[in-house]
């Protein structure tokens, strides 16, 4: 039994507050995510990745067919699917720890074993010196080093990642993929990733799943081996990465008029 | 502001004073000189009032000279305001701080009772889609009742007297208090919600220790609001339903008795007595609050 399965999920939503109208998002999706891979969603902006992720997690619920988490209809959030944002989603009255430990509020476990799990998760995220700050004081790529903290400590099985990195700067992105990856070697969990550029997909996936743009359908997938290298000059991932390019659709803004430019 | 040449000017003038190549600059602390400022621009706008109010004293008195009755200059209510303060004279048999403990007793009765009941009914609100769209209707017709239209309800409940004061106020201000909560509720972001449905939290601690820290400003921001109305309303409530005793009873009483100087002794210290509330008590409650919910921006 796949680790998740999504049956024929179709989610639509309203154009406007009329109500006369409703728009596809993701037509008639089918997809099967097994344990310990690691899954890059790709695709044109507005394609319905964060949707299908949004799905996953139980925010939100299929328009028509069902999304199934270890064979159990997903009706709702659960510490058992852990989230990344894309936004910033710390908690800022609260110290980097506490946000942390929030974490593992819905578990019984003794209030030192707590702090013990959620300092220990700091500190694989090299946070462990602000532990006592406030997230205000804390940068754009730290805030959300502190948001997979809160995953490490309260270690799901399912890692749903919505472009988490993407406000941040090349550096800082690169780096965090990197720690991810070392992550998801140690803890061998399963990890569906939204991103929109393919070379981060490149650098992290075992699997990529390119979607069409709206209404999202799944045009391709490419297996990568985890051992194979990640090198991007080798000749082999160039190809793949020509051939990804050449697959994915041009923008959804292709198909808006140009701006006229008058001198 | 776009520019602060202030600043830059204070800055300039310590860059001499930088220690090779280190980025960070001692200037001292500014806490003094920016209370002066502060207490200077206030005097300033104060003067403003003072300067205002005495010109026009003086062209109603002596240049159009047609009055029969005085208005009374900034210099002589002061006066009147000192001996009820501090020389011990009485205000229609009561001193005056009879009649501001009277007021302010009312008010913190209906502006408590206001206070549970706008917080209750905007956390219901603010947190149930479903009954939002229902129960805004009344909220929203009550609130376009002005605070002295309550006058007939009040009476019929509650007859003359220091009771259907306590109504009007709490009329008013519990209806703002509800909306502003409600409003800092719904304006939560949806991020916020998620991250803490997806970490387990159930409904209470969604609500305890989520929802209700970040909503911590809007609701004393609501409540500040709230009392205002509270104060204000108050006054107009005292001049009307025939209180006995009370900063608003005074003012039409003294009126009624040609006692003007006396009843704008009295506006005088309800403008103090609402400044101190909102501008000492809600600014460093705020002030407060938003500190140790970590929303300073910068710093």
């Amino acid at each position: 039994m796949a680790l998740v399965e999504v049956r024929g999920v179709t989610k639509a939503y309203y154009t406007s507050r009329r109500k006369d109208q409703a728009r596809i998002v993701l037509d008639d999706i089918s997809l099967k995510f097994e344990d310990n891979e690691f899954v890059c969603l790709i695709g044109p902006s507005g394609c319905g990745k964060t949707t299908l992720l949004n799905l996953l997690a139980g925010f939100e619920r299929p328009t028509a067919g069902e999304v199934l988490y270890k064979g159990k209809k997903v009706t709702s959030p659960s510490p058992e699917r852990g989230v990344v944002f894309q936004e910033y989603s710390l908690f800022p009255w609260m110290s980097v720890l506490d946000n942390v430990r929030f974490a593992l509020g819905s578990k019984d476990l003794p209030e030192k074993e707590k702090d013990a799990i959620a300092r220990k998760a700091l500190t694989m995220v090299n946070l462990a010196d602000s532990a006592d700050q406030r997230p205000n004081l804390l940068s754009g790529g730290m805030k959300q080093r502190v948001a997979v903290a809160r995953l490490l400590a309260m270690d799901p099985d399912l890692w749903l990642m919505d472009e988490p990195f993407s406000s941040l700067d090349e550096q800082t992105r690169k780096k965090l993929d990197s720690d991810i990856l070392n992550i998801w070697r140690v803890k061998r969990r399963t990890i569906i990733f939204v991103t929109h550029s393919v070379d981060e997909a490149l650098h992290l996936a075992t699997r990529i799943i390119l979607f069409s743009q709206s209404p999202g359908q799944v045009i391709r997938e490419w297996s990568i081996p985890a051992t194979m290298s990640r090198d991007p000059t080798t000749m082999e991932m160039i190809t793949l990465r020509k051939e990804i390019t050449d697959a994915m659709p041009a923008c959804a803004c292709a198909d808006v008029r140009p701006i006229e430019i008058r001198m | 502001m776009l520019f602060n040449g202030d600043d830059d000017a204070r800055i300039a003038k310590h860059l001499g004073s930088r220690k090779g190549q280190d980025p960070v600059i001692t200037i001292g602390s500014d806490r003094p000189a920016a209370l002066m400022r502060t207490a200077l621009t206030f005097a300033l706008g104060l003067f403003i009032v003072l300067l205002v109010w005495q010109l026009f004293a003086w062209a109603y008195n002596d240049v159009l000279d047609r009055a029969v009755l005085r208005f009374p200059a900034p210099l002589e209510t002061f006066s009147m305001l000192w001996d009820f303060l501090f020389e011990g004279r009485t205000l229609l048999g009561y001193s005056i701080y009879d009649h501001i403990m009277a007021s302010l007793g009312r008010w913190m009765v209906a502006f408590a009772l206001a206070t549970v009941v706008g917080l209750g009914m905007g956390a219901v609100l603010g947190y149930s889609t479903a009954l939002f769209p229902i129960g805004i209707v009344p909220v929203s017709v009550f609130q376009m009742i002005p605070g002295l239209a309550w006058l007939p309800i009040a009476l019929l409940l509650f007859g003359l007297g220091s009771n259907a004061a306590v109504f009007i106020i709490f009329a008013v201000s519990s209806v703002v208090i509800t909306i502003g909560v409600a409003g800092g509720i719904r304006r939560v972001p949806p991020v916020v919600v998620r991250a803490a449905r997806m970490m387990g939290a159930d409904d209470l601690t969604l609500f305890r220790k989520v929802l209700l820290p970040y909503v911590t400003v809007d609701i004393i921001n609501a409540l500040r609001v709230g009392m205002g109305s509270a104060w204000r309303v108050l006054i107009a409530a005292e001049m009307v339903v025939g209180t006995g005793i009370g900063l608003g009873y005074a003012i039409t009483m003294t009126k009624d008795l040609l006692n003007y100087v006396g009843s704008f002794a009295c506006i005088v210290i309800i403008c103090i007595i609402g400044l101190l509330l909102d501008k000492v008590l809600f600014a460093e409650i705020e002030k407060y609050a938003r500190h140790r919910l970590g929303m300073e921006e910068g710093y």
